[in-house]
């Protein structure tokens, strides 16, 4: 059973902020996380939906600990847990990077809390968390399971966002990882990614353990696997049911006339593609849609939609938001003006959890949605070229790069990148302005998990 | 939007085991189990209607699995759509009649499989 925590930037931050206060007598504070889970046979998310700071006058003075709290507090928390039916974490801050480790005092005092918690609600998950500066350490009780499950991967999403796939890397692995890193502080890299020294000390590291969901494996998605692999990405959820046709060789980057005449699945073409530059990739691709590789897509950090319908993206995006994954949709669209010209419309969209969605940005509407099922029927192949793909699919591998490695340390927002064909320009869509500092209203953080069934009786 | 409490309560009187669901910003009514008209296989499933505007359709029914009938709704236009964590499959069907209630629109789509 795999098991991720995942924790949305700005409550990471807005907890860190709260604990770091100086507190009246206490020589440290405590919070709570609100948690909701998605749940799969294979797969556990943990989402931290709110923050709560203790009041501070709910401080015991106790000076054989950092910080103790009465039984007010930890009644509110339980309060929580039942009104809201979400899962409560206690929160603390030790600071420092890596994996933050537990005191004594911790691993003594704080078990029997999460016990409480679960008596008070056994339908979520509670536990106990150490904030460091760019990890936490977690030590969570899951609904069905007895026994507290630690050190759990943890990922925080936003900008920029952390991966700490911890249980991916075996204990040599991680050795390996390890002494890579000692050997590029000292100004030994690898070879292979010197080049791109740049993105920063741990990037080899961070790009070779984040698990990257490729959702449409023609046009698009053969530009962007192709590259995200020459990058050192190794581990991908490939979807796409299609197998390769003779309209798709003047575009879909690696296929080739032997592919057609085997009618190869598009992912085993895109797989090919990895495995020729990393022979230890992992890779799920079954050629199956990507609703019926729910179990593998939870397990991504991030999703790349490369789809033709509006209406998928509507639905990768509602999945992406539902299990706080951020999610970049890649398109482009060929048509013909009313002077018979043609010209070509494409997008890069980076839709990012609590931030403004691609309803809220414009490029989802009834109207767009009501047009293309309407046409849907009626439409033909639609045209595509190789050039604008390749333009829109590497603006696209530039953003996973920025957010994951935070290189430039501008990526701040969510991106609109609208391409215009005719003039080969990629710039940002005017709306985004105008949305910044907006929270999403169609997918509040406080609806990620599992969808929740409220009779009416 | 906030649901009519009149037409919950007359969908209730009906379908007892009914409840929301909410996707995107949208409330869904779940409906379990839903009693399919006489002639489909399997008779009974459960039911997701949106009870607003989706894909041009003023309202639609989602199904948990696809069904055999010989009712005119024979164009599936929506296969393994994810809705609210679960798997929906749907007909076209347009009901092409507005003002319904939510009773009404879940048995104007069921005409799709009479």
């Amino acid at each position: 059973m795999k098991t991720i925590v995942k924790i949305p930037r700005g409550l990471f931050e807005q907890a860190k902020a709260d604990l770091e206060r100086r507190h009246p007598f206490a020589s440290e504070r405590v919070g709570f996380y609100s948690t909701r889970c998605s749940k799969t046979k294979g797969t556990t998310l943990v989402h931290c939906i709110a923050y709560t700071p203790v009041d501070d006058a709910h401080y015991l003075d106790d000076e054989t600990v950092g910080a103790r709290i009465g039984s007010d507090a930890i009644t509110q928390a339980m309060a929580r847990s039942l009104n809201h039916s979400v899962g409560q974490i206690h929160v603390h801050y030790h600071g420092g990077y890596g994996l933050p480790r537990p005191s004594q005092t911790d691993s003594c005092e704080l078990p029997p809390l999460s016990g409480s918690f679960r008596n008070a609600n056994s339908a979520e998950s509670h536990g106990w968390m150490i904030l460091g500066e760019a990890d936490a350490y977690s030590s969570l009780l899951l609904p069905g399971r007895p026994n507290a499950v630690s050190s759990l991967p943890v990922s925080i999403v936003g900008f920029p966002t952390i991966v700490n796939q911890r249980s991916r890397q075996s204990f040599f692995g991680n050795m390996v990882s390890r002494l890579t890193m000692r050997l590029k502080k000292h100004g030994r890299q690898d070879a292979r990614y010197s080049r791109q020294s740049f993105l920063g000390v741990d990037s080899d590291a961070i790009i070779a353990r984040t698990v990257v969901g490729l959702v449409g494996l023609g046009g698009g998605g053969s530009h962007i696997i192709q590259q995200l692999a020459h990058l050192g990405f190794k581990n991908f959820v490939l979807c796409d049911n299609d197998v390769i046709s003779e309209s798709n060789l003047n575009r879909l980057v690696g296929g080739t006339r032997a592919d057609v005449r085997a009618k190869r699945l598009k992912t085993i073409i895109a797989e090919r593609a990895v495995h020729r530059l990393h022979k230890c990739a992992s890779i799920i691709g079954r050629g199956v849609k990507w609703e019926d590789s729910v179990e593998d897509l939870l397990g991504c950090d991030l999703i790349i939609g490369c789809v033709d319908k509006f209406s998928t993206r509507r639905d990768l995006e509602a999945f992406c938001r539902r299990h706080i994954i951020p999610y970049l949709d890649v398109g482009m669209d060929v048509h013909e003006l009313a002077n018979g010209r043609f010209e070509i419309d494409g997008q890069v969209i980076l839709s990012m959890p609590g931030k403004p969605c691609m309803h809220c940005m414009g490029f989802l509407n009834e109207s767009v949605l009501a047009l293309e099922a309407a046409k849907y029927d009626a439409a033909g192949a639609q045209p595509q070229v190789v050039w604008s793909n390749g333009l829109l699919c590497s603006a696209a591998v530039g953003v996973v790069v920025d957010l994951l490695t935070d290189w430039s340390e501008t990526l701040r927002e969510p991106v609109y990148l609208a391409f215009k064909g005719s003039s080969l320009s990629l710039s940002t869509d005017n709306r985004i302005a105008a949305l910044r500092g907006i929270t999403c209203r169609h997918y509040p953080l406080d609806k990620a998990g599992d969808a929740v069934f409220r009779p009416f009786l | 939007m906030a649901l009519d409490q009149n037409q919950v309560k007359e969908l209730t009187g009906y379908y007892p085991k009914s409840g929301v669901v909410e996707d995107g910003g949208v409330e869904f009514i779940l409906i379990s189990p839903l009693l399919l008209p006489p002639g489909c296989d399997p008779a009974s499933v459960d039911g997701l209607l949106c009870p607003v505007l989706r894909d041009g359709y003023t309202s639609r029914l989602f199904l948990s699995s696809k069904i055999k009938h010989s009712g005119p709704g024979q164009n599936w236009n929506a296969n393994g759509v994810i809705i609210a964590s679960r798997q929906w499959w749907a007909v076209s069907w347009n009901t092409q009649q507005e003002n319904l209630t939510l009773l009404g629109m879940v048995v104007a789509h069921l005409r799709a499989f009479k």
